[in-house]
């Protein structure tokens, strides 16, 4: 199964976009030493929500999947992103990939050709990781 | 197309007679076939070299320099006779110099800890900014816990050390200078003979790191006129988890052992303990015995190979490579492309195309590359790079592995650039 759908090269253009958060936040990078992708992100609670912002040094796959969060989880609760890790990390796993029932699973599932791909899970996961780790640094 | 226009390799050389002792090169687990460029990671291993190991777990397996039994006798014999061909293949003066390791990352910490338990606060060592992180990273640790200050040999555009530093980097407190024998991200040989010249000038011991020199045949670590000097089995077609450790007699002596337990004493008292002398006393524990057996099966194999026709093969894949790879307008070549003081190890980058995204397009023709910053930060920061795609050629490689790696970065252009 090709990784390289139109769908990941459009979102992977579209991580471009992305930017840092002008306002104060809280700030996490992260690394992958093995391919030398990087995430810086930037996280501010607003109320309930969470803002995001990034840049990205990165694969296809890991600007794909920095464009992506930001898409499905800026300016949304923590839930939602909980929610998002676990179809995410679901997604990879194949945990019944056929079964797509919510819209944030059909998002999800661009990333289902990596399934079998494990060396680059972690490309896919690094923003996500990165989101977790400036959730648990932010105060609530 | 560009394959038909480049040279064929030296005919004489019967690359498919190594080829046929590979079983994963006739037996890939994928649909299409193997075309493996990554032996600076992890060399494959010949059969014979797995059969050793088999015949000596299944036939003289016991613990080494301990029972007083006949098969450990044997197993003793074996583990001992792997010393005296690990010797042989580095012309050592005496194989109670080879102390075998986990592998040259194992024996760098080694030496790093030994050696610096000497080193006083202001001390100095000197490294080079091409090193594997496995040759950064103990001498840094080191010289955090004892005070001491690292220094780096600057890297040249092309990839080369710039010696000329050399004067203004050492001092009467360079106490010793690590660096690799061959980098490991584009394939340039140290010359060692003038960092020797510049390191005794201070009397600062040298150790090369030989991860990526000892896969190409053998050679003499006595003319090298270094003192310790480490390397891999798995790089050598050996077995992962073993590597060697040279050193010259003189400098083993009163090192303190890195790694204390059973076999590498002398004595134990309730309140003193002595060690032993030689290399046992870096041996601490059960040693890898089956790893030195088949490392040693592997280090024999290589002795017996025709390094001359396969160095003259190795140069013609290296200029098929660059012209291939010269001919996509996209690529930029990292490594230098000509001179004598260099092995078959080429780095390269597309502008726009992350290393990682180009190597899983070639994985779809089953060509098998690295990409990443290969455990060399420094140096990526040096040549201005993020990543690279990394292509090793070892004593098994075709023409056809080459033309499909360069077919398949043409296809990488296409589909992601």
């Amino acid at each position: 199964m090709n990784i390289y759908s139109e769908k990941i090269k459009g979102l992977a253009a579209a991580s471009d976009q992305l930017c840092r958060l002008e306002q104060q936040a809280t700030t996490v990078v992260k690394s992958n030493p093995i391919c030398g992708d990087r995430i810086t992100l930037d996280l501010r609670r607003v109320d309930s929500q969470v803002e995001i912002g990034m840049e990205v040094r990165g694969c296809l796959i890991c600007k794909a999947s920095a464009a992506l969060l930001d898409q499905l989880c800026n300016n949304q609760d923590v839930d939602h992103i909980f929610q998002f890790e676990k179809e995410l990390k679901g997604v990879l796993q194949a945990d019944n990939p056929m079964v797509i029932s919510s819209k944030l699973t059909k998002d999800v599932a661009v990333f289902l050709p990596l399934v079998s791909h494990k060396n680059r899970h972690h490309c896919a996961l690094l923003p996500l990781d990165t989101l977790i780790s400036a959730l648990d640094k932010s105060p609530e | 197309m560009i394959m038909n226009s480049l040279p064929l390799t030296n005919s004489r050389f019967d690359i498919d007679a190594i080829r046929r002792q590979f079983p994963i090169l006739r037996e890939s687990p994928e649909a299409v076939p193997l075309h493996y460029l990554d032996s600076a990671s992890t060399a494959q291993i010949p059969q014979l070299v797995v059969e050793a190991l088999v015949e000596h777990e299944l036939h003289n397996r016991a613990n080494v320099q301990r029972g007083a039994y006949r098969l450990a006798d044997r197993a003793t014999d074996a583990y001992q006779s792997a010393r005296h061909t690990a010797a042989r293949y580095i012309n050592a003066a005496d194989a109670d110099e080879v102390v075998f390791t986990a592998g040259t990352t194992a024996a760098l910490n080694l030496l790093a800890c030994c050696l610096g338990a000497d080193l006083q606060p202001g001390d100095e060592i000197l490294l080079s900014e091409l090193e594997h992180h496995s040759n950064l990273l103990p001498w840094r640790e080191m010289a955090k816990l004892r005070g001491a200050v690292v220094r780096y040999i600057p890297v040249k555009a092309d990839g080369r050390l710039d010696l000329s530093a050399l004067p203004a980097l050492l001092s009467t407190r360079t106490r010793i200078v690590s660096v690799s024998h061959c980098s490991n991200v584009t394939g340039v040989i140290t010359d060692v003979d003038s960092i020797v010249a510049a390191a005794r000038s201070v009397e600062a011991l040298v150790v090369l790191d030989g991860a990526q020199f000892a896969p190409h045949g053998p050679f003499d670590v006595q003319a090298l006129g270094v003192d310790f000097y480490a390397f891999s089995g798995h790089k050598c077609y050996g077995p992962n988890a073993v590597g060697v450790l040279w050193g010259r007699r003189d400098r083993w002596q009163n090192l303190p052992p890195y790694m204390t337990g059973g076999g590498m004493v002398d004595r134990v008292e309730a309140e003193s303990q002595s060690y032993a002398s030689g290399p046992r006393r870096f041996e601490a524990g059960t040693p890898p015995i089956a790893q030195a057996v088949g490392l040693a099966a592997a280090l024999d194999w290589l002795m017996a190979l025709p390094w001359v026709e396969i160095e003259q093969h190795t140069d013609a894949l290296l200029e098929r490579l660059y012209r291939g790879l010269s001919n996509i307008p996209q690529v930029q070549l990292i490594s230098p492309d000509s001179g004598a003081d260099r092995h078959p190890v080429v780095s390269f980058q597309i502008p726009g195309i992350h290393a990682h995204d180009l190597s899983h397009v070639l994985n779809e023709r089953g060509v098998a590359v690295r990409g990443g910053a290969h455990c060399a930060e420094l140096l990526m920061q040096a040549l201005g790079c993020d990543t690279t795609i990394r292509a090793s050629i070892g004593v098994y490689n075709n023409e056809q592995d080459i033309d499909q790696l360069i077919a398949g970065v043409g296809d990488a252009v296409r589909i992601l650039g």
